[in-house]
């Protein structure tokens, strides 16, 4: 959710900013009975004119948005987990669930040897690992018996990957370096 | 049944509690996915790299001649490009041109628009710069050689980037592209360029693969692998002068910092890189390649005297931003009147003792004085 630093993203983002935080004072104006609300709207768009005079302020505006959408995610990731770990995954193990996490008869541990896991896994056939949607995979989990429960990891999922760690202001891959 | 309920219950009660969540992310997700598809409208369409380069059976690779169009620099913006009739960039010609300097990507303009650089920001300097992303050391030489007589009576400015030009000299491929690299001579005692491997097919046994990091800490420890780098670059720049001497052009060197030597923080972060925080001295790239120019007697600029970490792009982390390029032609126009006035010759014949440019400074206001 981040914003990158090139000129035409930065331009972007203050054209969209200053439209919304334009369209977002004249309606509080209107609201609270202001008289001449769209004057307000009007004056909203001064937002970007410190820029005409120190050029610096309109990647300051990049930055302050990238900062608050990385603080934002984290918070916001945190909680996700924390919902789908002591509510969706604590309720719905209490009603026995199909994960099978009990240890068998004879049992110690549940810990599979990479040989094993290599015997017991290695004809998966992922979606995923095809380039698919990860979605599908989940989906099709769900749709085995006893698994229905893992439809409700959706919205956990996907609000997880929209709040991902994201490693620097999303670009295009460059390739600088693959010359011909 | 009751398990079905409340399995039911528990996620209908998450997804309540997700919903705030749903509806921030929502707003956050569509405002800058707004911003990206409203910036890819706005910006200029770019070409990509195949496009800009082509190869070079010397040189392993060059820019492509008469070419006017935009590129995506890695991890930063798009930027246009124009190339003159041989590739090089900018419309002006080697031969109208007073100065060349020549290099790498610093010398190709990286990172800037073409009409922004250095060699285009002072109106009094015809400047041409020539050069490609990933040259080393190497192709430059080779490139003096080739230009020749057209260098005669130019003033040549020679960018060498630190962080990547000194290890790079001494390698048969950049990435899985074949370059000329320089080797212990098979024939002779010396060095000698090897180009016999360049050719469009992919080197198989690249050193690059995920992770590798550059070697720049541990040339700035004296030991093995610092001096068998800077023997190959010694041996560069003996060959460099020889070749513009040969033909009376005045060669500078130029060295080129990277940021990680322009910063306290940084310096110490690579003196914990080199291995031996306790040897390492972050100018001793300069002082060794200085050694080499007063050995050739070649003026030297070191570039980190004149440039600071603001000069650079802060993301990209590499290239100069426009800062850097402003401080940079200022440089080059001190050099241009050192070399009208005749001071360089002079620094360069004086017994070849210091040659870096605070030399040249004090020779530029001696001129001024007794004009």
């Amino acid at each position: 959710m981040t914003v990158s630093f090139r000129r035409a993203d930065i331009r972007a983002l203050w054209i969209i900013t200053t439209a919304v935080f334009s369209l977002a004072v004249g309606l509080a104006a209107d609201t609270f009975g202001a008289p001449m609300p769209w004057a307000w709207g009007v004056a909203a768009l001064a937002l970007p004119l410190p820029g005409l005079v120190w050029p610096p302020w309109f990647r300051l505006g990049v930055r302050v948005w990238n900062r608050c959408a990385e603080s934002g995610a984290a918070v916001l990731r945190a909680y996700v987990l924390k919902v789908g770990y002591y509510l969706l995954f604590s309720g719905v193990g209490r009603t026995g669930s199909a994960l099978d996490l009990d240890l068998r008869n004879g049992e110690t541990s549940r810990w599979i040897s990479r040989a094993r896991h290599e015997q017991t896994f290695a004809g998966c056939n992922r979606p995923s690992a095809q380039g698919g949607w990860w979605g599908r995979e989940l989906l099709a989990s769900a749709g085995l018996r006893g698994n229905a429960w893992q439809v409700s990891l959706l919205p956990v999922m996907l609000l997880l990957m929209l709040l991902r760690k994201e490693g620097q202001e999303s670009a295009l891959p460059s390739s600088t370096y693959t010359l011909y | 049944m009751i398990r079905v309920l409340i399995t039911a219950v528990t996620a209908l009660l998450s997804w309540v509690l997700l919903l705030p969540v749903v509806l921030l992310t929502g707003a956050a997700w569509l405002f800058a996915t707004s911003v990206r598809a409203l910036g890819r409208l706005m910006e200029p369409r770019f070409v990509p790299w195949t496009d800009l380069m082509t190869f070079d059976q010397k040189l392993g690779w060059r820019p492509r001649p008469n070419l006017d169009v935009n590129y995506l620099a890695q991890r930063d913006d798009v930027f246009h490009i124009v190339t003159d009739q041989e590739g090089w960039q900018g419309t002006r010609a080697l031969d109208d041109s007073s100065m060349v300097v020549i290099g790498d990507s610093f010398a190709f303009g990286y990172g800037i628009d073409t009409g922004k650089s250095f060699a285009d920001l002072n109106p009094k300097l015809t400047i041409k710069g020539i050069g490609a992303p990933g040259y080393s050391m190497v192709q430059p030489v080779l490139l003096m050689e080739q230009f020749a007589e057209r260098l005669k009576g130019k003033l040549v400015v020679w960018f060498i980037c630190l962080e990547n030009d000194l290890e790079d000299n001494l390698a048969p491929a950049m990435t899985s592209y074949r370059s000329p690299f320089v080797r212990p001579s098979r024939q002779h005692e010396g060095w000698e360029i090897a180009q016999d491997h360049v050719g469009p097919s992919p080197w198989l046994s690249s050193v690059w693969g995920s992770g590798r990091k550059r070697i720049l800490p541990y040339l700035c420890v004296p030991g093995p692998i610092a001096d068998r780098t800077y023997a190959g670059s010694d041996y560069l720049i003996g060959r460099a002068a020889a070749a513009c001497s040969l033909v009376g052009a005045q060669l500078v060197l130029m060295t080129v910092p990277d940021p990680t030597q322009l910063t306290v923080e940084s310096r110490a972060n690579l003196a914990a890189l080199s291995g031996n925080p306790d040897a390492c001295d972050v100018d001793l790239p300069d002082k060794r390649i200085a050694e080499s120019c007063k050995r050739h007697g070649v003026p030297i600029i070191v570039g980190k005297d004149h440039l600071s970490a603001s000069d650079y792009k802060p993301i990209e982390g590499l290239h100069w931003n426009a800062r850097g390029h402003r401080r940079t032609a200022d440089v080059l126009g001190r050099v241009y009147e050192s070399f009208r006035s005749g001071a360089i010759e002079g620094v360069a014949s004086e017994s070849h003792s210091m040659l870096a440019i605070d030399r040249l400074a004090r020779l530029d206001e001696s001129t001024a004085v007794s004009r």
